[in-house]
């Protein structure tokens, strides 16, 4: 790495002191109280005889008493203390300064609000040592409270904006295949693993430890998780707000987005190398849009349930809201561009589909529309309990039947003879095209609308029309008929149906002669 | 489950390619049984009845159908007849398949234009629709054999007509059981409701008159009519498990069909439209590999005379080695020597 002109150096108080084992690289900005604490628990490290660190205190360009305390502290521990400024602004920019100064083989990252363990940098000695397979090491970030009472709200799943990390006591290997991030909080890498992949990038002033974790497990390297690799951070008021939260999750979906995360790791939490295949709209592939809308459903739903998770989900969506915001404006596109990516999306979108499931893009189009026209139909009818055929909502007897009776409307033949007996037209060929069911009903329905009530004479003259023409033209047997009657009869249910031919009641609502216009027809 | 792997169980469920032979398969028997029920149907007095009972639904009215002339609905129920068929066989079936669609439409629907919906012909109606638009006749068909077409390949357009199919269905049976639900609740079962109209069934009430006298014996059984009356809202509510479920389908379909036969039986109304549908369920893939199985089973076995069943029949001979009919040794074991 070759050093920039931004960069100002100070070489260490003795140049003859021998080459350290592990420089603890600490980048920071207007924070010189917190710094004392972290450089006093630097200080204070238990190491063992032959185990040498320096300290590198990297001032990004900070207005206040930084360098005066640096110097304080160099005074103090003139060998190990280093001060380093850096003009450009960025903790990318800083810890790469720190880096650049470094004489160890070993870089240890920490912030400038951590305290960290008494044996911090023995144990990341031991780690690497024990593991040269690692390319870096990292460990938990413990939290250390404010003395008010933390939110309810505040569970383990909020711990990322509070860059609180533990993943538990048994060490394990983050890598391709499980790339949980470490936090630079608390990571030592191998000086020549910079030399392999390159420093922090400039482009992620935030979430720059995992994109460089990202570039080591892209590069087959692994990180080693060691739990007895602790340090501790100080939680203020401010971190413990919702409004601190939200533009955390924010921030994140931005930089997150630069780094494509949701390409890059897939469903099973695997890196992979994001397909060529992906169908993106504004840049972001398509299931980033459902994930944000499921996402939404469920932050909905929690709460109106108030759900205690609900504010897990707001969160999340504020990632996925940023992180398709900055893809999209990731590229500069036209007006033109604006407009028509969408429809090019669905396009291609519809053409994968297809592919899939081998038809057309437009037969697809076509079968998913015809199936959404049935089911909005038969919905629709269900739910509004309306009848447009051939949808419908199936009410046929769905009415509980309270009482053993039945009343009904029934058309009548008075035959012409001279007995002028009266018999039910309920023989389908007397009364074709209807049956007794569709025709009782079509005439009640009339009779008991007062609106078309007038209409029941012409029915019924037309039911005696088509009966003596059917008989004159054989197609039935039934005798000559001089009238019809309409009755409303009414029963008490018979268990044997015994009564069916005497009603309790029969009252007569209509009756239509027969004229020498029907007969003569 | 994520909403990625949800959208594709989605499109596996309604797309997933398959074999045309269920649906082919399906499409011969649906217009055969179709032609037959409808065989002696006739529609032309439609075109006879008076203006009076005019009372046309939605669909037609929004069309602006009326009822044609007696001359006019002869000459459309002879298209549609001979679309039918030609359906069934596969000639020229994407036309024949739209214009049995189109005029089944109009043939089927104007009955209910006349003061009384009938619902036993409207699954039909939206079968119709539904193969009309899709690939059915690719297969089994006279069109495929005249083109010297070869089996197509397994694609979506052989899975989402049959599930369309099966959701039109599916919705009859919710609707009527939500129906019972939503206008009678647990009384519909936990009361003599079912005994009621059962009773009125006797009292020519329906379009059809009970086949059995049936109806009264178990109206006069009230935990027999209750019983009944619940095991009807099962499978109506229930029936939907059957689009997702091999094993619900095996129970509810055949049971919603034999619901439909007992309605006929025991109070009048009959789905004979209903149960032709019920060839959309039926795997055929399976069922002509299973009869391929057991002829080449007995071919096997023909040839065979150490079989374990016996089936000692040479090729070819229509009496088996002990004289005894064919049919009658291929259902016999063989005695133990």
């Amino acid at each position: 790495m070759k050093p920039d002109a931004t960069i100002a150096i100070d070489t260490p108080a003795s140049a003859s002191h021998r080459r350290p084992d592990v420089s603890a690289v600490i980048s920071t900005f207007n924070r010189c109280e917190s710094l004392c604490r972290t450089l006093d628990s630097l200080l204070a490290q238990e190491v063992p005889d032959g185990l040498d660190y320096e300290i590198i205190v990297v001032d990004n360009n900070a207005s206040d008493l930084t360098r005066s305390v640096v110097e304080r502290y160099r005074a103090l521990a003139p060998t190990r203390v280093r001060y380093v400024f850096e003009r450009r602004q960025g903790v990318s920019y800083g810890r790469n300064c720190g880096i650049h100064a470094s004489r160890a083989p070993i870089v240890a990252f920490t912030d400038d609000d951590i305290k960290v363990g008494p044996r911090w940098i023995e144990t990341i000695k031991t780690a690497l040592d024990a593991h040269p397979e690692a390319a870096a090491v990292g460990g938990k970030i413990l939290p250390e409270w404010p003395s008010a009472v933390r939110p309810a709200w505040l569970t383990r799943q909020h711990w990322g904006p509070l860059s609180i990390l533990d993943y538990g006591d048994q060490p394990f290997y983050t890598s391709s295949s499980d790339p949980r991030c470490l936090l630079t909080a608390n990571l030592a890498v191998r000086r020549e693993v910079f030399d392999r992949i390159g420093p922090f990038s400039p482009a992620f002033p935030r979430c720059q430890d995992h994109e460089l974790q990202i570039r080591l497990w892209q590069a087959s390297e692994r990180v080693l998780y060691v739990p007895d690799l602790v340090v501790r951070t100080h939680i203020d008021d401010e971190r413990l707000t919702k409004q601190y939260h939200r533009d955390w999750h924010a921030r994140h979906g931005r930089y997150a987005a630069l780094m494509r995360l949701q390409e890059i790791i897939d469903s099973s939490g695997k890196l992979i190398a994001p397909p060529d295949t992906i169908i993106r709209l504004y840049g972001t592939p398509g299931f980033v849009y459902r994930e944000f809308i499921a996402e939404a459903l469920t932050w909905f739903t929690t709460l109106v349930r108030f759900d205690r998770s609900h504010p897990a989900h707001r969160h999340q969506l504020q990632y996925l809201a940023n992180y398709i915001r900055r893809a999209a404006t990731a590229e500069p596109r036209s007006i033109r561009q604006w407009v028509t990516e969408p429809s090019a999306f669905v396009a291609a979108h519809l053409r994968r589909r297809a592919n899939a499931v081998a038809m057309s893009p437009r037969r697809l189009m076509l079968s998913v529309a015809l199936v959404f026209a049935t089911a909005f139909g038969s919905l629709y009818d269900l739910a509004a309990d309306r009848e447009h055929w051939p949808f419908s909502p199936y009410a046929m007897f769905s009415y509980v039947e309270r009482q053993p009776t039945l009343k009904v409307l029934r058309l009548f033949g008075v035959t012409g003879d001279a007995s002028m007996a009266e018999f039910p037209l309920l023989d389908g060929r007397f009364i074709q095209p209807f049956d007794q069911c569709r025709l009782a009903t079509a005439l009640a329905g009339t009779y008991y609308n007062p609106a078309r009530r007038p209409l029941i004479t012409p029915m019924l003259r037309d039911v005696l029309e088509r009966y003596e023409q059917l008989r004159r033209a054989g197609l039935h047997d039934g005798p000559p008929l001089q009238a019809v009657r309409l009755y409303e009869l009414e029963w008490t249910l018979d268990p044997h149906a015994a009564n069916l031919s005497s009603p309790d009641r029969r009252h007569q609502l209509a009756e239509v002669q027969r004229t020498e216009e029907i007969a003569r027809r | 489950m994520g909403s990625r792997s949800w959208l594709q169980r989605l499109t596996n469920y309604w797309f997933e390619p398959a074999a045309p032979t269920n649906l082919c398969a399906s499409r011969v028997l649906f217009y055969s049984g179709l032609l037959v029920l409808y065989w002696s149907e006739d529609f032309r007095n439609w075109g006879s009845v008076s203006q009076a009972f005019w009372l046309p639904l939605p669909a037609f009215q929004a069309l602006g159908l009326r009822p044609l002339s007696v001359d006019s609905l002869n000459v459309i129920q002879v298209v549609w007849r001979t679309a039918l068929a030609l359906s069934a066989i596969g000639l020229f079936t994407r036309v024949s398949m739209i214009v049995a669609c189109v005029l089944g439409f109009y043939l089927l629907g104007l009955p209910h234009n006349f003061g009384h919906v009938f619902h036993f012909d409207a699954l039909l109606v939206i079968a119709m629709v539904t193969l009309a638009f899709s690939r059915a006749g690719d297969a089994w068909s006279v069109d495929a054999r005249r083109l010297g077409r070869p089996q197509p390949p397994p694609s979506g357009e052989y899975t989402w007509p049959i599930r369309l199919i099966w959701l039109s269905m599916a919705f009859v049976f919710l609707g009527a059981g939500l129906s019972k639900l939503r206008h009678g609740g647990i009384a519909w079962v936990a009361s003599p409701n079912m005994a009621i109209i059962l009773t009125r069934a006797a009292y020519h009430v329906s379009d059809a008159d009970p086949v059995t006298t049936a109806g009264l014996w178990i109206a006069a059984h009230s935990w027999l009519s209750e019983t009944l009356a619940l095991t009807a809202l099962v499978v109506e509510l229930g029936f939907v498990a059957a689009l997702f479920s091999v094993r619900a389908r095996a129970v509810l379909v055949p049971a919603a069909a034999c619901m439909l036969v007992g309605i006929r039986l025991l109070m009048g109304p009959t789905f004979g439209g209903f149960l032709i549908v019920n060839v959309f369920w039926v795997p055929w893939d399976a069922v002509l590999a299973w009869v391929g199985d057991r002829r080449g089973w007995a071919r096997r076995n023909r040839t065979d005379p150490e079989s374990p069943r016996g089936l000692a029949v040479s090729r070819g001979s229509r009496r088996a080695s002990d004289g005894a009919p064919r049919e009658y040794v291929l259902n016999r074991r063989r005695p133990a020597s």
